[in-house]
């Protein structure tokens, strides 16, 4: 398809909804003399009504029940609500199930940002129309994503029982401890798979990256020590930095017309919360054979350039595999794989760091451990707002001249940027246009 | 040549399974065939095939047929129409695209897929007929028989 190329032409694009198994997106454009009019990204969020399901069951059920809320990121939710549940009874996890918790997080890790970075985002920048005819001319490059992918999805198995909607993790720890073997032979792949992951920041540092600067906050847990993941206090790059428990006292969700789902501000500002988010917050927390690799791409961080959220994901796809390897080493068969768990009535929040970003849950539950309320907050709603002022800033810096296939083209690299659920559709703007 | 059941532990998703678990009990065939499930394996499908000569993709489908009914298909039947990588959680087809494109097709690759009941799970009568019918067209495939003479079902059903 190609138009005159007139910036001032009345541009009209509408996508309707779409099928998503982890969520449904739309978007709608209207742009008149040469600037954005109106703007929005739809996202519908069946996880919402999980908050509802979740009302009068046992504290055994939730981690099942939310990790049914994602087919890519079940761990995710399960993390955060394991977290919220034992805050509430006043558990505490023994070291092993920590770090076995962990590795299960370092499995969801590395299978969704090998997936996305090969599979879905890569026939942008190497000008394929999608993976399967990327794989033609790139076999390797696929082949290595798909390799590091099974090796994230065997990791959760050997925790989870399953690497989809896992069902390994229970309150309090895990039902089973894997068998040492298997921990031994996987830890030999993970080594083995160790210079894939550094090829992997190289390559995505030299990829024709839009060079496309814009003004954002940066939202992520910060841990102590480590690169976040199960947990820490949640901090921004506007000083924020805060408990979990006080999230909503500073995070408010709220409702557009156009979508059902839910929009965040922090302060009454959209966010960004994910991989660059973390990396410009955290890249301090990275393992040494990370940092040295994030530093051989001379990449500057803090970034304001979310097209570098492709590096963001190899980066924090290599600490995946590195830190997956510290935790095998030093594992040893644990007395019981779960600590005792005396349901009180009382709440609990859990906040940990999904693939996409922040996780937050909060669960009241009575004397007998049911559940009188749930709130889950997911990272993609949490980045609609942000997504929409990407997508007005892009799109006018792109310039509104282009024609619409390349219009189209862009705003779905801009999305794909977040990795939201909406972009298991790798094509999923259907375009319509229409002129004044 | 191996045979793998596709699907999960939920309703008529989990057909592929029980047709895979249906094979292993038939001497005749289970003797000579390796008979796996796996658990919706997205890409690990094309792991899980590579370095095979031969397949067989035993799966749920929903084609808009009455319930129960069992479809041989190619892989290329199944792969028509797939262009683009179109999910994260990649499905059988696509799976089987980017293996051939990977060079690690099998040389043979036979589906059979069983159509999953919509409004209500395929009830016992009619799920034991499509294993059944499933099985027969196994043993075409492979020119397998069951020590005992096996009834011969006639065309109805099977595509």
């Amino acid at each position: 398809m190609s138009e005159p190329s007139d910036r001032r032409r009345n541009i009209r694009i509408q996508v309707p909804v779409l099928a998503r198994v982890e969520g449904e997106g739309a978007l709608e454009i209207h742009a008149r003399d040469g600037h954005i009019q109106h703007l929005c990204l739809r996202i519908f969020e069946p996880p919402r009504y999980f908050e509802k399901f979740l009302e009068g069951r046992g504290w055994e059920e939730i981690p099942d029940i939310v990790a049914r809320i994602c087919g890519i990121c079940p761990v995710a939710y399960q993390m955060s609500a394991v977290q919220a549940v034992e805050q509430a009874f006043a558990v505490q996890p023994s070291r092993w199930v920590r770090d076995g918790r962990r590795l299960l997080y370092c499995g969801e890790w590395l299978q969704s940002h090998a997936l996305h970075i090969h599979l879905l985002a890569l026939p942008d920048f190497l000008g394929f129309d999608n993976a399967i005819a990327m794989a033609a001319e790139h076999p390797d490059t696929v082949r290595r994503g798909l390799g590091l992918q099974q090796l994230g999805n065997d990791l959760i198995r050997m925790f989870g029982g399953r690497s989809v909607h896992p069902v390994g993790v229970r309150v309090g720890g895990f039902h089973r401890a894997p068998a040492q073997a298997d921990i031994q032979a996987l830890r030999s792949r993970i080594q083995a798979a160790l210079k894939d992951a550094e090829d992997l920041v190289t390559f995505t540092a030299a990829l024709p990256l839009p060079a496309d600067e814009q003004t954002f906050v940066s939202v992520s847990l910060r841990h102590e020590e480590e690169y976040p993941m199960n947990g820490g206090r949640i901090v921004s790059d506007r000083g924020l930095d805060i408990s979990p428990e006080d999230y909503e006292a500073h995070f408010e969700e709220y409702h557009q017309p156009h979508s059902t789902a839910l929009y965040s501000r922090l302060h009454g500002q959209p966010y960004l919360v994910g991989p660059l988010a973390r990396l410009n917050l955290n890249h301090d927390r990275l393992s040494p054979r990370s940092r040295e690799a994030l530093s051989a791409t001379g990449l500057t961080l803090p970034s304001r350039n979310m097209f570098h959220s492709l590096i963001a994901r190899a980066v924090e796809l290599l600490e995946a595999l590195v830190e997956a390897d510290r935790l095998l080493a030093d594992h040893a068969p644990p007395d019981s794989p779960w600590s005792e768990v005396t349901p009180r009535e009382s709440e609990g929040i859990g906040c940990t760091e999904a693939p996409r970003g922040l996780l937050w849950h909060r669960y009241r539950l009575d004397a007998a451990g049911r559940v009188i309320s749930a709130r889950i907050v997911p990272p993609t709603a949490q980045n609609q707002g942000r997504m929409e002022a990407d997508l007005r800033h892009s799109l006018e810096h792109f310039g509104l001249d282009q024609n619409d296939e390349s219009l189209k083209l862009r705003g779905e690299m801009v999305i794909r940027n977040y990795d939201p659920c909406i972009s298991c559709a790798t094509h999923f703007l259907k375009v319509r246009v229409t002129r004044a | 040549m191996r045979v793998i059941g596709i699907g999960s532990p939920h309703g008529d998703d989990a057909l592929g399974w029980e047709a895979a678990r249906y094979l292993a009990r038939l001497p005749g065939i289970a003797d000579h065939l390796r008979i796996d499930c796996l658990d919706r394996p997205g890409t690990g499908l094309i792991q899980a095939i590579s370095g095979e000569t031969a397949v067989i993709l035993l799966d749920a489908m929903e084609a808009g047929l009455p319930a129960g009914t069992v479809r041989r298909l190619s892989a290329d039947e199944l792969m028509a129409g797939v262009g683009a990588v179109s999910s994260h959680a990649l499905g059988v087809a696509e799976s089987l695209a980017l293996a051939r494109v990977l060079g690690v097709l099998p040389n043979a690759v036979h589906i059979i897929g069983i159509q999953a009941g919509l409004a209500a799970p395929l009830g016992k009568a009619p799920r034991g007929r499509a294993l059944a019918t499933v099985s027969m067209i196994v043993r075409e495939i492979t020119g397998l028989q069951d020590p005992l003479p096996a009834a011969r079902p006639g065309n109805g059903g099977i595509g």
